[in-house]
């Protein structure tokens, strides 16, 4: 049925055949088969590894046909557009479990192999009716194409799988590239001004790399009679690490890493199929973005705002004055001092508020504390609690309220911020924290407090207030005695009879 | 009773010069005794001499156990100190003469049945026995020969007369002294040896803290009733690391052999499996703070096959080396892990001991192991009971 291509042929049965420079003979078309579609899938995995997808478009087409026996099999159709691609073809279904033939048109005869270095032709061309006539070594199998699978819908059907960890240390999984991030319709402001804040509060001059962009988008209504899900859809470059946690963790924000332009997949999944190489196979006027829950097409695709547009921007909550003139005084231009939740990154904790039921803990933590940290530690005992300030920096005191300088002897909660944001000299010299005295802002919206220098107390003498050893007794050393170093026997007269009243040994 | 007590007790525990006079029976103790508790109850110069000898002896006992309280002059420190006097009194030169070992039996037995306390029952009261007597060593005798003009005389223990020692010049008076140890040099004489045993019955400390005495030897079933205490045994302990774990660790298992071979008399603690299995596991003791803390820690073992046999360590190594390769249990504290460096040590220590043994120490080492068999049968807590 098949005859091994010898060397220096030139005529062939099969039509179409031709000998390339090396003298292996191909079709001008190629010819997968799979027995199943784990194989095909399996075959592209390994074909989009090696080679790009787009290179076989247009030409490239998976079919299901069903051969004379009845079974449904798996076949893909690519033209040769090179002798080389066509040994990766045959590379690739070899491992994945396939078979590959060469021809044109509807008979194709099997690609070389190992036994016949150059290929094979055919005997005789069979008369069988069919879509496709593969001529193999053993038989020669007729096939009806049933059914067409485009490339882009198998793409679409195939379910992600988790992509492998790499392990602490090895980087970020996000990578260091953009990011789309979806929020649902209720936390995109939320998301929207933490990202803006983020933004903002960086110092660098080139705002530190984080950038962000975002649009509402809008889904196909499941039902005439509901209103369309939509979502928020951001995208951002060079999100910093300290918030990937966030992200990714937060139920209702969902993280993809883009393959292409307008492909993005779940963060800590991957495609089967490698999508780098299937760039043809998804419309540039749409937004892919594939999840564990399948495909959303984001259609058309959107147009990204700067965040700093989308930032909803707060009306003030008091009314407007009603326009009319003050006669014969001048308008006051002072503006009252807000303390808000701010955007910046926090400083470092300088002090802490400890409500006095948590006195026991910071008893606790004082037999911890080492000698540097005791000594730099001042308290004040407020009637809210203990105020405890550190030096430069608070340290080994987590719990209480913690507060941040801002501005010399003002002290702001832990991530708040003063608006108008007037310098911090003035800032302190108008609230009277000088010469030692301390202004205290417990909370936002609440009533500042002045703490004065004498109420700061060192920490260290506070807690030992109370040691007082009783005093020891002395003991007198002209009362311990010495001891001679030698003791001489000096033997006494002992006169007539000096074993006198000394009792006699008894008999036993 | 004040010269008893001024003249010989407080110069005995002190040091100084100890009047030893006419032999004291259980009469003059008794007497002594009584007069005692009336000085105690009054003021005047015999409770001052009681204060001062009860000073002397807290000093002494203050050593041992830091919490001691003053012991008392009672009756069982008033009869090992007349059975001391009498012991040296002995070696006085008026006694001699035809008779002399009829007298000295019958002082010696007097002595002995004045020392005849038995072993203490305490810690303290070991201690407050030892505070009296733990200068025995010290005990001196000065003899002294006086050359003068017409010839010499001789006193022994004495301090010559000042009219034999007038006019030096004149006379040409020489004084020739000669300084003897009492318990090592002068001895005991052999009509004393059972009144000196029986007093280093009832007070075993000092025999514990000297290992090294020649005559008579160390004995281990003296020594035990002291070792059951933990303070005195780790005081004990560091005494013979002092002197050397390698002549007090030989001293101590040479005693072991007659323990086993019921050589010595017989006391308190007979040789069962768990009192010489206790002695096996002190002198292992011995060895494991030698490893930890003594200066032989720092001494390379030798390698070599030179013949040591006669330098001390052998008689140690002998035993040691038996009692690890019959129940490691006897030289390894159960409560002292396999690994880690003074595991490591004293495993190191152990096969120098083996080197050691298997050099210059064979012909006793089949006993060895017959000894290690007795002891290794299962062993019971406390290793010696106090009943």
């Amino acid at each position: 049925m098949l005859a091994r291509i010898a060397p220096g042929q030139v005529r062939f049965n099969l039509p179409g055949l031709t000998a390339d420079t090396r003298g292996v003979v191909s079709g001008r078309q190629l010819v997968a088969r799979f027995a199943a579609i784990d194989r095909l899938v399996s075959f592209l995995r390994v074909l989009s590894a090696e080679q790009s997808l787009d290179d076989l478009q247009p030409g490239l087409r998976i079919v299901y046909a069903r051969g004379a026996t009845g079974t449904r099999e798996a076949v893909v159709l690519m033209p040769v557009v090179s002798p080389a691609l066509a040994d990766v073809v045959a590379h690739a279904a070899r491992l994945a479990g396939g078979q590959t033939f060469t021809g044109v048109g509807k008979h194709f005869v099997q690609y070389r192999d190992a036994r016949a270095p150059l290929g094979y032709d055919v005997t005789g061309l069979a008369d069988a009716s069919g879509d496709l006539v593969l001529y193999g070594t053993e038989q020669i199998v007729p096939y009806r194409i049933d059914s067409e699978l485009p490339l882009s819908k198998l793409l679409f059907r195939l379910s992600l799988v988790a992509a492998p960890s790499r392990g602490l240390g090895s980087g970020s999984p996000l990578g260091d590239g953009p990011l789309f991030i979806t929020a649902r319709r209720g936390l995109g402001p939320v998301l929207a001004s933490y990202l803006h804040r983020a933004i903002v509060g960086v110092r660098s001059p080139d705002g530190g790399g984080l950038r962000a962009s975002a649009a509402l988008c809008e889904t196909a209504a499941a039902s005439a009679f509901g209103a369309p899900p939509s979502f928020w859809l951001f995208r951002v470059e060079r999100l910093p690490v300290r918030m990937r946690g966030l992200v990714t963790r937060t139920p209702g924000l969902d993280v993809f890493i883009p393959v292409t332009d307008n492909a993005a997949v779940a963060a800590g999944y991957r495609h089967p199929i490698h999508l780098e190489s299937c760039r043809g196979s998804f419309p540039a006027d749409r937004l892919h973005l594939f999840s564990l829950r399948g495909v959303t097409e984001v259609v058309p695709l959107p147009a990204l705002a700067a965040i700093e547009d989308v930032v909803r921007i707060r009306m003030p909550t008091t009314e407007l004055q009603p326009d009319r003139a003050a006669p014969a005084s001048r308008p006051d231009l002072s503006a009252p001092l807000r303390l808000e939740a701010g955007g910046r990154p926090p400083g470092p904790t300088v002090a802490t508020l400890i409500p006095w039921n948590r006195l026991p803990w910071l008893r606790r933590v004082t037999y911890a504390l080492p000698a540097p940290a005791l000594t730099s530690c001042t308290v004040a005992l407020l009637e809210r609690g203990i105020l405890v300030r550190g030096g430069e920096s608070l340290q080994g005191i987590p719990f209480g309220t913690l507060y941040e300088l801002a501005g010399p002897d003002v002290l702001v909660p832990v991530g708040t911020q003063f608006r108008p944001a007037l310098s911090p000299q003035l800032l302190s010299e108008r609230l009277g924290a000088t010469q030692g005295t301390v202004v205290l802002f417990p909370g936002v919206g609440e009533q500042p407090l002045r703490i004065v220098r004498e109420s700061l107390l060192p920490l260290e003498p506070q807690l030992l207030a109370r040691v007082m050893p009783p005093a020891a007794e002395v003991v007198e050393p002209d009362a311990q005695p010495t001891l001679a170093n030698a003791v001489e026997i000096e033997n006494r007269p002992l006169g007539p009879m000096p074993l006198w009243g000394l009792e006699r040994p008894t008999t036993r | 009773m004040r010269r008893f007590i001024s003249d010989f007790l407080l110069p005995i525990v002190r040091g100084g010069p100890a009047s030893v006079g006419r032999p004291l029976g259980p009469t003059a103790v008794a007497r002594i005794v009584a007069h005692v508790e009336q000085a105690e109850a009054s003021s005047g110069a015999d409770a001052d001499a009681l204060a001062q000898l009860a000073a002397c002896r807290l000093a002494i006992a203050s050593r041992f156990l830091p919490a001691a309280a003053a012991p008392r002059l009672d009756e069982a420190s008033v009869r090992l100190g007349a059975a001391l006097h009498d012991l040296l009194a002995l070696g006085h030169p008026e006694l001699g003469g035809p008779g002399v070992l009829r007298r000295q039996t019958r002082i010696a037995n007097v002595a002995k049945q004045l020392a005849a306390l038995g072993p203490p029952r305490s810690a303290e009261e070991a201690v407050a026995r030892h505070s009296l007597l733990s200068r025995l060593p010290d005990i001196v005798r000065v003899d002294r020969t006086v050359h003068f003009w017409l010839g010499r005389q001789a006193f022994v223990g004495r301090t010559p007369p000042r009219r034999v020692t007038a006019l030096p010049a004149l006379r040409r008076v020489r004084i020739e002294s000669t300084s003897r140890s009492w318990l090592r040099e002068i001895g005991i004489p052999a009509v004393g040896r059972g009144a000196f045993l029986a007093l280093n019955v009832a007070s075993p400390l000092g025999e514990a803290l000297d290992p090294l005495r020649l005559d008579p030897p160390v004995t281990w079933g003296r020594m035990f009733p002291v070792l059951r205490f933990p303070r005195l045994a780790r005081v004990v302990a560091g005494n013979a690391l002092a002197m050397g774990i390698d002549r007090a660790g030989d001293a101590l298992s040479d005693a072991l052999y007659r323990f086993v071979a019921f050589h010595d008399p017989a006391y308190q603690f007979q040789a069962s499996p768990e009192v010489v299995g206790f002695a096996i596991r002190f002198i292992a003791h011995l060895v494991w703070l030698d490893v930890l803390f003594g200066a032989s820690s720092q001494r390379p073992d030798a390698q070599d096959l030179v013949d040591r046999s006669l330098e001390p360590g052998t008689d140690l190594a002998v035993i040691m080396t038996a009692a690890a390769s019959t129940a490691r249990a006897l030289v390894w504290p159960r409560d002292v892990p396999e690994g880690g460096d003074p595991a490591d040590a004293f495993r190191a220590r152990l096969d120098a001991l083996a080197r050691r043994a298997q050099a210059a120490g064979l012909p006793r080492y089949k006993t060895a192991l017959t000894i290690m068999e007795i002891a290794a049968a299962p062993v019971t807590i406390p290793a010696i009971s106090l009943t």
